[in-house]
């Protein structure tokens, strides 16, 4: 099955929050009290309630300007997340998408440590972007009830969705547009990182400058976690189940009292 | 004539003994059934997964305050034990290096040297004990926090505590071993879960040198 | 629209929305689509995408601006200068579309020699009765009394060489000075769009409130309007003059004669002195030598669908019984009225919140408590409707009696919504209205129902008639939306038939048409507002998605994106064109020209034909604008500095309400240094009465904030989110700090300046986290009661304030 994914075009985006808006009333999710802080930003961050938000920016040049990144899970072709869940919660399908079954997650909260970005948010149990999964599985295309949400309700063109490989090539063409354009730093984020990501995101600007990292990488203790502790947890308890079995067998025959 | 008995457990050791482990044990269950796939199965024993990570997360709380009363309340008694337990006495050292005996002839121990209140081995667990629960309390309370901490810090946390309960569990099924259900041993079952006595024969014998402590 | 009217004849969005990914160029002014309109944000991407160009020229770096590829922040209030001097650039470096210039607009016409400008006044000035005499604003004309013309464009009195004359003033160092923007900025915009003034290149000009509401607004559009008569722009693909309406029907409400002075489809509206009877109106409504000749069909299809078979020639088809205005009603006139308790005891507002939205909150406030009785129809409990205990008031001896009806909302009943360009969609009834709401037009029905009712009993109710006679069969209480549209489509009295459009209406009462404008919309095809074709290639017309009007016509003026042979200036992106073969104009839309009229018939080559004389106006005559017939720059009536483009501070005939309660800062006071200028955001809708009554749009966006540059807070000590209070004389409102770069200080003469931005959708009621509290977060507690003389609209757009931490 080939990989899916979608790509959010940053110079498209005018950060009017369709998608947001949408994400939460799809999803079913609450809403929770914020103010204004100074940005527009709200809430400001990813929270148990909130699988996306667009970030603004307006610092990136010393002339006015403002810049938006839509934030959310980004569907590594590579996902800690997966690797870290003790329970197999969270699993990537075979289109790439990584999705959970919320039934089976034990708010841990590993997945979200695990992350290089920190994305997955546990209440009672985790949340995060599944891509819009029941959607993308069960969805027709005649009336476009098989793309994400966020990328249906895109007023502005921003978001596209389809195979991965054709949209990476978009996304390439692009970047040499704005190039052109006289955005130097232009790149697109998440060609090849983390096993290359299922949201791909034009950036006008370097990916520091919005607080994503550069050369995020899974960490390398993830697979210590699974590779390394289970095995050597069984060899505790076997060790114990074993002396104790040496020991009776060495001592049959010997009843209670001294020795 | 009645069988002579001294006293080696008191009272509130017993109850906090009796506490701890039945905590312990649920915690142990419910941690193995988390972080192990092959016994993911175990966590229905509350219904769910989820019921079992519930349990450990909040039931952990318990785990950690309760040994904090126990030593507040009985500090002296504490620190005398302590204070046994910190003592490694040449015999104690030989007793180690033959395994206090039990897997001769595999590891040949003709003579076991005589031992104090705790032998070797029980001194070896005491501290088994506690370090590893303070380990597993501090590892605990950052993957209770996971969003307050760096991941790399509760990523570390999480080893660290896996590691701890698990070996922390081989150690109490052994401990369980000896102290419940080895013929030659298990009378030490009766000074934490029956009436604290023990008989002054086992005592000579097995404690010598506490015998003779006592007897001054 | 008081703009476009007068310079094209239509006042509305000449070409679709869709149609901006064909520009080679979109300068947005005074406006932010991308947050008011977003559905425009793909199109305006789509150009970008073929290799077009876009502009923002802003006082603030909006979410537009991100989209643009040149920006330049400008002084609010200060447009015109700008706008003159791209019409002194294109003209200076002859930029204009010659051909087009010469032969679609008035520039060659000739004006009368006792036409001039001085001294910031228009020929005609009265000082003692503050008005103009508009007898100069006209055109010579010959004996058989056509008006005369100089093809050469070299006479002296030409409109060409007055109009070159009247701007040469607007140098590229005054829109430095006076507007704030950098001269390279101006050159660099100026160039680039200037550079549409090519045959076969299209520009678009982008606008919404920022432009409009203004004392000079209606100018500021008739600046728009003549850059692209100057450029070739109108009736072009990719070109026009592209009003982003405010509000997502408000273009259907004033074709179905929302405003006071006009009546369906910009018929005016009968005033007792001017129109004493359906004689004189008929006359006074023709324009001659254009398609208004057809007024009295309109007319007179109308009075029928209102009164049916009681109207008949006799009685003058029922023109005697409805009442005549003699005193504006514009909004801020109903207000001033009521707030001096002239006249109005009673109000039925439907599904609007002037206390919010109203230009003066104190003055409207008060306005409201002199009221009798208020009917509030709408879907929450809004600010308006809570008048009587707002912040502040003294609810004990408030007397008005207040009824809330609740509505159904949008889904929850049928109907149709006419966006900005003109298209007439069809929405559906989703789901039965909840609990207790019920559909306008049902409650309207059990009205008028009943208010015949209490009409019949009393003998001595003026004008019985003109309710006793309305026909009103839309079927009651199972409302149905489609006979409404087929009154408003119109048919044939006799059979009942369904018209094809307003060719087929009569003026000897045997058709009738609720609307002539949209006539056409329910042939006997079908109701062509439920078409959902769309098209799969091309300029994005999409001839079969819905019905514009007029007739189907998607761009406006196409006649004009032709050339004098009838062949396109751009064949590629065509929108018509002249068949020699089968002699006729066809093409991709629908021809706004008579389809079988030849380039080389009389009039074959005049493309404005709602306008006398066929040409697009340059110069407006005789005061159908009332302030002008070219633009010129007058400071805001609150403003920091001093006109230095004209000795005339303020536009002479602004309209200004004065009362014990109307204040205005003098000029320069230093009492209020900044200047103010109010927008909205993307989130929140008008008044925020629906949308900050929902979770998600709320949380996004929960509370109201100011927008200053760093210098200033650095000055006034305030950082971002911090509580901070903007006075103007008329009122204070606290705001949360939005510290940003996007807007910036701007120099004026040589003087540093600092811009305040604050987002109007905020008030009092709601589940916002300010709601509830005892203080109101509108904005319009500090805008002012002063408009645009033409169209009445208040100035929102640029006051002075103070600001400080709260």
């Amino acid at each position: 099955m080939e990989r899916v994914a979608y790509m959010y075009d940053s110079s498209k985006c005018m950060g009017c929050r369709g998608c947001q808006s949408i994400c939460k009333e799809w999803n079913d999710q609450k809403t929770d009290p914020t103010t204004f802080t100074g940005v527009y930003t709200n809430p400001p961050s990813l929270n148990p309630d909130t699988r996306m938000i667009i970030k603004f920016y307006d610092t990136f040049t010393p002339d006015p300007n403002f810049n938006f990144l839509k934030y959310q899970c980004f569907h590594c072709g590579d996902p800690a997340c997966v690797k870290a869940c003790p329970s197999g919660a969270l699993f990537q399908a075979e289109n790439g998408i990584v999705a959970f079954d919320v039934d089976k997650c034990i708010a841990c909260g590993y997945c979200h440590s695990a992350c290089p970005f920190g994305i997955p948010q546990i209440g009672k149990v985790i949340n995060k972007c599944d891509m819009c999964y029941s959607r993308v599985m069960e969805g027709s295309e005649s009336d476009k009830t098989s793309t994400p949400a966020c990328v249906k309700s895109c007023p502005a063109g921003a978001l596209t969705f389809g195979k991965r490989n054709d949209l990476v090539e978009q996304g390439k063409k692009k970047v040499e547009v704005l190039k052109n354009k006289g955005y130097t730093e232009a790149n697109l984020y998440g060609e090849n990182i983390l096993g290359g990501l299922g949201v791909l995101a034009i950036l006008k600007y370097s990916p520091e400058k919005y607080g994503l990292p550069k050369e995020p990488v899974v960490p390398t203790d993830i697979g210590l976690w699974k590779g390394i502790l289970h095995p050597l947890g069984l060899v505790m308890l076997g060790g114990a189940a074993g002396f104790v079995v040496l020991h009776r067998a060495l001592n049959l025959g010997k009843k209670g009292g001294d020795q | 004539m009645a069988v002579k008995k001294i006293e080696k457990h008191k009272k509130n050791t017993r109850i906090f003994h009796w506490l701890h482990l039945i905590t312990f044990i649920v915690m142990l269950w419910t941690g193995i059934s988390l972080f192990y796939p092959w016994t993911n199965v175990l966590g229905l024993t509350f219904g769910s997964l989820r019921n079992a990570a519930f349990i450990h997360k909040y039931l952990g709380w318990f785990y950690v305050v309760l040994p904090i009363i126990y030593v507040s309340w009985n500090f002296k008694l504490f620190s005398n034990f302590f204070k046994t337990i910190s003592t490694f006495t040449p015999e104690d050292k030989k007793w180690l290096s033959i395994l206090g005996g039990y897997l001769h002839p595999i590891i040949k121990a003709d003579e076991i040297p005589p031992q104090g209140k705790y032998n070797a081995g029980q001194k070896l667990l005491g501290w088994i004990i506690i370090v590893f629960s303070i380990l597993l309390g501090i590892t605990g309370l950052v993957m209770f926090y996971y969003a307050s901490f760096p991941g790399f810090w509760v990523r570390m946390a999480i080893i660290v505590h896996v590691f701890c309960g698990t070996f922390l569990g081989a150690a109490v099924i052994v401990h369980f071993y000896l102290a419940a259900v080895n013929p030659t041993s298990n009378k030490e079952l009766g000074t934490m879960l029956g009436s604290g006595m023990i008989e002054e024969d086992y005592v000579k014998h097995h404690n010598a040198l506490w015998y003779e402590d006592l007897k001054k | 629209m008081t703009s476009l009217g007068p310079s094209f004849g239509r006042g509305a969005m000449t070409n679709p929305l869709i149609d901006v990914k064909n520009s080679d160029v979109i300068m947005i002014c005074g406006g932010n689509p991308a947050e008011n309109h977003p559905a425009i944000a793909r199109y305006i991407n789509m150009c970008k995408d073929s290799g077009g160009t876009v502009i923002s020229v802003d006082p603030r770096f909006t979410r537009t601006s991100s989209l643009s590829d040149i920006y330049s922040p400008i002084r609010p209030g200060t447009d015109i200068v700008f706008f003159g001097g791209l019409i002194n650039y294109i003209i200076q470096n002859k930029k204009y579309q010659e051909v087009y210039m010469k032969n679609y607009t008035n520039v060659s016409w000739l004006l009368k020699p006792e036409y001039e400008f001085k001294d910031g006044h228009f020929s005609g000035w009265e000082e003692a009765k503050r008005m103009y005499n508009y007898a100069s604003w006209g055109f010579q004309t010959g004996p058989d009394k056509k008006v005369l013309k100089d093809m050469t464009l070299q006479d002296p009195n030409c409109v060409f060489q007055r109009l070159a004359g009247h701007y040469s003033r607007y140098t590229p160092e005054v829109v430095e000075n006076v507007c704030g923007m950098k001269k390279e900025n101006f050159l660099k915009i100026a160039e680039v769009y200037s550079s549409t003034g090519a045959p076969e290149k299209s520009g678009c000009l982008i606008y919404a409130m920022g432009l409009t509401q203004h004392t000079i607004g209606t100018q500021n559009i008739r600046a728009f309007c003549m850059i692209q008569l100057l450029l070739g722009n109108m009736g072009m693909a990719g070109g026009g003059v592209n009003a982003m309406r405010g509000e997502a029907n408000v273009q259907g409400s004033t074709d179905m004669g929302l405003l006071f002075h006009t009546l369906p489809g910009y018929l005016p509206s009968p005033n007792d002195k001017l129109h004493p009877n359906l004689q004189e109106f008929i006359k006074k409504s023709i324009a001659p030598d254009s398609y208004w000749v057809n007024a009295p069909k309109f007319i007179i299809s109308m009075l029928k669908a209102w009164y049916g078979d009681s109207a008949t020639k006799e009685n003058n088809y029922g023109y005697d019984w409805i009442p005549k205005w003699s005193k504006p009603a514009s909004w801020m006139h109903i207000w001033d009225n009521l707030y001096k308790n002239e006249g109005i005891k009673g109000m039925m507002i439907w599904g609007q919140n002037p206390l919010v939205s109203s230009p003066f909150a104190d003055k409207t406030g008060k306005a409201l408590e002199n009221l009798e009785w208020l009917m509030q129809a709408d879907l929450f409990e809004t600010e308006t409707a809570n008048f009587w205990r707002r912040p502040h008031a003294d609810t004990k001896n408030i007397k008005t009696e207040v009824f809330l009806l609740p509505v159904a909302s949008m889904v929850e009943k049928d109907g149709s919504a006419t966006n900005t360009s003109r298209w007439l969609q069809m929405r559906y009834k989703s789901v039965e209205p909840l609990y207790e709401c019920r559909e306008d037009s049902v409650i309207m029905h059990d009205l008028i129902h009943k208010i015949k009712d209490l009409v019949k009993a009393d003998p001595s109710t003026p004008s019985p008639e003109s309710i006793l006679n309305l026909t009103w069969n839309y079927g009651g209480h199972n409302h149905s939306a489609e006979e409404v549209f087929k009154e408003i489509n119109g048919f044939e009295v006799a059979t009942k038939k369904q018209v094809p459009g307003f060719a087929a209406l009569k003026d000897d009462g045997s058709t009738t048409s609720g609307c002539w404008i949209y006539s056409g919309m329910f042939p006997p095809a079908g109701n062509l507002a439920k078409r959902r074709k769309p098209e799969k290639t091309g300029l994005g017309l999409n001839p079969e998605w819905g019905w514009a009007w007029p007739v189907n016509r998607r761009i406006l003026y196409n006649r004009a994106a032709c050339d004098l042979e009838g062949n396109p200036w751009n064949p590629e992106k065509y929108v018509i064109k002249w068949d020699a073969g089968q002699k006729k104009w066809a093409g991709r839309d629908v021809p706004d020209f008579l389809p079988t009229k030849a380039p080389s018939d009389a009039g074959g080559t005049l493309p404005f034909i709602m306008l006398t004389g066929g040409q697009g106006r340059i110069f407006v005559p005789g005061g159908i604008v009332k302030d002008g017939p070219f633009p010129e720059h007058y400071e805001p009536i609150e403003s920091p500095v001093a006109n230095k483009v004209n000795p005339v501070q303020n536009n002479p005939i602004a309209v200004v309400f004065k009362s014990n309660i109307d204040k205005y800062a003098p000029l320069g006071d230093p009492k209020y240094p900044y200047i103010c200028t109010t927008y909205r955001v993307a989130e929140h809708y008008q008044s925020g009465a629906i949308t900050r009554k929902i979770p998600i749009t709320v949380e996004a966006m929960p509370q109201v904030f100011a927008e200053l540059d760093p210098e200033l807070a650095k000055e006034l000590n305030i950082k971002d989110g911090d509580d901070v209070e903007l006075e103007s004389i008329r009122g204070k409102v606290k705001a949360k700090a939005c510290v940003t770069t996007r807007v910036q200080p701007m120099t004026i003469n040589g003087k540093k300046y600092h811009v305040v931005g604050i987002p109007w959708n905020w008030g009092f009621v709601g589940i916002d986290p300010d709601s509830g509290k005892d203080e109101s977060f509108a904005a319009n507690l500090v805008t002012e009661n002063v408009g645009d003389p033409t169209s009445l609209i208040p100035e929102s757009k640029a006051l002075m304030i103070n600001l400080r931490r709260a």
